[in-house]
């Protein structure tokens, strides 16, 4: 019953010695870069680097390539809709009403890697950064202590809510539901059977919770202690240093116009 | 013999899928009567609840087989045992979702196909049976804990089940809500249907219960009459129980009690029985 939602897995890398907060800003600036450009001439070195990185760091490749797997519809997608969709330069062919363009076909390309990017790189992250340490990473990159509570304690009871809803999926059966037969009504009829027990039973864990960390004092001290103490080490500084460097070189390069299909 | 057999496990062994290793069920043989009124005893963790689950095809063995009125459920859907076997949930809001008593009791029967004419008398019989005739048209959750146990129990009766399992009937309820609750499962079994209730509450089982299967570490480690079991020691030391407040008075005075008195009630009426004697000699 009792599954484990924590994506950590142990091991022994740079990735791991990195301060979370370190790995926290790379996969910003990894976004960042993403969203800055569409040539895939400047998103695959980016991709490469990625994957460079993570290799590396020796981050559990299996857990990474089973995520690979369900994104390869994606990519699919992504490969064959935009050369449809966008329209630019050159025409390379046309079926009917559809005319598939260079520019199209480098979008589509551009985009594959940006998916991949955004994906893999938080994933490397969780696979490396124990829970509380991805936490208090945000805590101390300035997120309130709330806002880290509430999201340090949804991913606490992520397990518990799935557990419940298991056993209420167990309860409706024993009634006779049978969650999975019948057309898409019937089956949306079928779920609500089942989501409707989990909705209340979330907000009543909700409100409990509410009460009983109310009355261990939560809130009450402006000045909190930690007891997790991150540190930044040589090589933090090295990564973010560089991380500032690439950052600034894109910046540049994207005002000036380069790595966008225009 | 084997007509008589409501429900049989055959050297039942199981583990959950999430913790591979630790063995729940380890070989657990048990065969259940028409008719009978069972407890299922035993810690936390003993395998009640997973031996329970696997009567209806919640949970199916790794190893073993299970049978129900003679029939082998290894291929059985849950909710095809629905009007069989009805499983009472430790927990009623886990399966409370309507927005009305009467159509939370109606949900059963409505997913069995059973007609309408029937599903409104069985409806009404039910809600007179557990008591909730004026809260019909409540919200189910504007009820207390007690009564919102009255509905879970009586939407898993709609199914009309001949063996009725109920985790933990009495968890939660106060002392009066338990006994109406208790005698609520007395009136289905003398109806002739089978119970089987799983409880911590050992003066409950020395009460209502006929028959005791207490169960330690994924085994049954005692089955008979509940006045054989709480005299078990080693079983009951294994299980990490502890006889009813009666039953250890009596064994701690055989000069007073017989040994098979294992409720208040028995104590009473022995320690009276014997006081007229006094008075008669």
């Amino acid at each position: 019953m009792a599954q484990r939602f924590d994506l950590y897995q142990p091991g022994k890398s740079y990735l791991y010695h990195l301060d979370p907060r370190t790995k926290v800003i790379a996969v910003l600036a990894v976004f960042v870069v993403s969203v800055l450009f569409t040539n895939p001439v400047f998103l695959a070195p980016v991709f490469f680097t990625v994957i460079l990185a993570l290799v590396l760091g020796r981050v559990p490749y299996q857990r990474v390539a089973i995520l690979l797997k369900s994104l390869a519809v994606l990519v699919v997608i992504s490969l064959l809709l935009w050369p449809l969709i966008y329209e630019h330069g050159t025409v390379l062919a046309t079926f009917g009403p559809f005319r598939v363009t260079q520019g199209g076909v480098l979008y589509g390309i551009g985009m594959s890697f940006r998916i991949l990017d955004m994906v893999i790189v938080p994933i490397a992250l969780f696979l490396t950064t124990p829970q509380p340490d991805f936490v208090a990473a945000l805590r101390r990159l300035g997120l309130p202590y709330k806002a880290t509570f509430a999201l340090s304690t949804s991913l606490r009871f992520l397990p518990t809510i799935v557990g419940i809803g298991e056993s209420i999926v167990e309860a409706q059966r024993a009634r006779g539901l049978d969650p999975n037969s019948g057309g898409p009504i019937r089956r949306l009829r079928s779920y609500s059977r089942i989501l409707g027990p989990l909705v209340i039973t979330a907000i009543r864990i909700a409100q409990q919770l509410s009460l009983a960390v109310e009355a261990r004092a939560f809130s009450i001290s402006r000045q909190r202690t930690y007891l997790r103490v991150l540190t930044f080490g040589r090589m933090d500084v090295g990564v973010l240093a560089g991380i500032a460097v690439l950052m600034v070189a894109a910046l540049v390069m994207r005002v000036l116009g380069f790595g966008v299909l225009a | 013999m084997n007509a008589e057999v409501a429900l049989r496990s055959v050297n039942v062994w199981y583990s959950y899928p999430s913790r591979p290793d630790s063995v729940v069920l380890a070989g657990v043989s048990a065969a259940i009567l028409k008719a009978e009124f069972v407890a299922l005893i035993g810690q936390n963790g003993s395998g009640k609840t997973t031996l329970a689950k696997h009567f209806n095809a919640l949970l199916r063995p790794q190893k073993g087989s299970v049978e129900v009125n003679g029939e082998d459920i290894g291929r059985r859907l849950t909710a095809t045992l629905a009007s069989t076997v009805g499983y009472c949930y430790q927990n009623p809001d886990h399966q409370i979702f309507a927005a009305t008593v009467a159509a939370e009791i109606e949900f059963g029967p409505r997913n069995l196909g059973v007609p309408e004419a029937e599903i409104q008398a069985r409806t009404r019989r039910l809600l007179d049976l557990v008591g909730l005739r004026d809260e019909a048209f409540s919200y189910p959750f504007s009820l207390g804990r007690g009564q919102r146990q009255k509905v879970a129990v009586a939407s898993v009766l709609a199914t009309e089940p001949q063996i009725l399992i109920v985790d933990e009937p009495t968890t939660g309820l106060d002392s009066k809500g338990g006994h109406a609750m208790m005698e609520l499962m007395r009136q289905l079994n003398q109806a002739g249907n089978t119970v089987i209730i799983i409880t911590h509450d050992m003066s409950i089982v020395a009460e209502y219960s006929e028959r005791v299967i207490c169960m330690a570490n994924g085994r049954i480690v005692a089955d008979g009459s509940p006045s054989s079991v709480f005299k078990n020691r080693a079983a009951l030391a294994e299980a990490g129980l502890r006889p009813p407040q009666a039953a250890r008075i009596a064994q701690a005075r055989p000069d007073l009690f017989s040994p098979d008195v294992i409720t208040v009630a028995a104590a009473v009426a022995e320690l009276s029985r014997r006081s007229v004697d006094r008075a008669a000699s």
